[in-house]
């Protein structure tokens, strides 16, 4: 039976100008079962990738992998060879420059489940970055049971700033 | 307590229905609420389930979407496949394309005249540490239309670490012009769903 409608509009955030490296989408409800959040935006430099960082944990229990398609090759890339050494999930290879340099939709399957680690599927578009151009497909998981509460894209190193202007919109979904 | 009264008039000419409905309209037990509406969810509560199965999906919808978290009993891999049928339909009428990504390099993959779609659908296996769930997204276009073949798109993934992954997305074709009416999502390498298992169907209304 159908539950009604059940893709709703959570919070969305736009990057101010200036210098933030990291915007944090924080009190997410635990009353849905699935979240989707829809980025499209740049970097005020060029060269630099977006990761996902969830509950603001820092530590080094996030591992990711990666297909990225270029137009004429096709590569993959991945966290670490040796396991789960990095403190966040990688989603970007390379960014381009402005407000509406990357398309990106990441799923975040049964967040708020509490017994399960969360694993985070993605799809991107960088087709603009100034190197690396092109589409990619990544997955990444945060090696933690506790629900989702917190979602941070932030640029590993802070070596540059997220555009202003780039917008990241989070939805929810419920499941009958 | 209220007291009612019949009139002489109502008694001497009643009136007579055809229907059982009696002059009330008709109640529709479900039907679309909005562009995006939950139409079920399977989850596995046992370590028996083989077989995830969707039926008498309504044909409402003008797309299908399913989300899922799969975990299997496999015990030689870090991930699994999962066969997906339509209709019920076991023909060798299945074709599908992959591009996928399991540790190192990014290979394609084109299979045709298969018996299923497989790696719409993928588990983590019993490899993976407790915990640790394959997820992915699915795309049945156009599900309902009776004159068009059915496509179905997907991205889905294990990430158990660095080192033991296994990704990608894919694209498929039903050679069918039957509108699906239902989803049997069959575990392949392994034998049963682990518990915890969920898969849910979603339908999606154009304007």
């Amino acid at each position: 039976m159908a539950a009604g409608n059940t893709y709703e509009a959570i919070t969305s955030v736009t990057a101010p100008g200036g210098a933030a490296t990291q915007l944090v989408m924080s009190s997410i409800p635990a009353t849905y079962t699935d979240l989707v959040l829809v980025i499209n935006g740049g970097n005020s430099i060029s060269g630099a990738t977006w990761a996902i960082q969830l509950n603001s944990d820092t530590g080094s229990n996030y591992a990711w992998r990666m297909i990225e398609g270029s137009g004429t090759t096709a590569t993959s890339s991945r966290s670490s060879t040796t396991g789960l050494t990095v403190a966040s999930m990688y989603f970007t290879y390379e960014t381009g420059v402005g407000a509406s340099e990357v398309t990106a939709i990441a799923n975040f399957q049964n967040y708020a489940n509490t017994d399960k680690y969360k694993t985070v599927v993605m799809r991107e578009n960088t087709a603009t970055a100034p190197n690396y151009p092109g589409v990619s497909v990544s997955v990444g998981i945060w090696r933690n049971t506790a629900a989702i509460t917190s979602i941070t894209i932030m640029i590993p190193g802070g070596a540059t700033n997220i555009a202003s202007g780039t917008t990241f919109n989070l939805f929810g979904i419920k499941a009958a | 307590m209220a007291v009612y009264k019949f009139s002489t008039n109502s008694l001497k000419t009643p009136l007579k229905y055809s229907s059982l409905l009696a002059g009330n309209s008709v109640f529709v037990p479900w039907e679309p609420s909005g562009a995006y509406d939950s139409i079920a969810t399977a989850t596995v509560s046992n370590g028996t389930t083989q077989t995830i199965t969707f039926s008498s999906i309504p044909a409402t919808y003008t797309h299908l979407q399913l989300r899922y978290i799969i975990r299997t009993d496999r015990n030689d891999d870090y991930a699994d496949a999962i066969g997906m049928r339509f209709n019920s339909d076991t023909g060798s009428n299945y074709h599908r394309h992959r591009f996928e990504t399991e540790n190192t390099g990014a290979p394609g993959y084109g299979y045709s005249n298969a018996t299923d779609a497989q790696y719409h659908f993928m588990g983590a296996t019993a490899l993976c540490t407790s915990g640790v769930f394959a997820s992915g997204v699915v795309d049945i276009i156009d599900y309902a239309n009776t004159s068009k073949y059915k496509t179905t798109k997907s991205v889905n993934g294990v990430v158990n670490s660095g080192t033991q992954n296994w990704m990608g997305f894919q694209g498929s074709l039903w050679a069918s012009t039957s509108a699906i009416n239902t989803i049997a999502l069959k575990v392949n390498y392994g034998t049963y769903y682990a518990t915890g298992s969920t898969v849910a169907l979603y339908g999606i209304k154009g304007a």
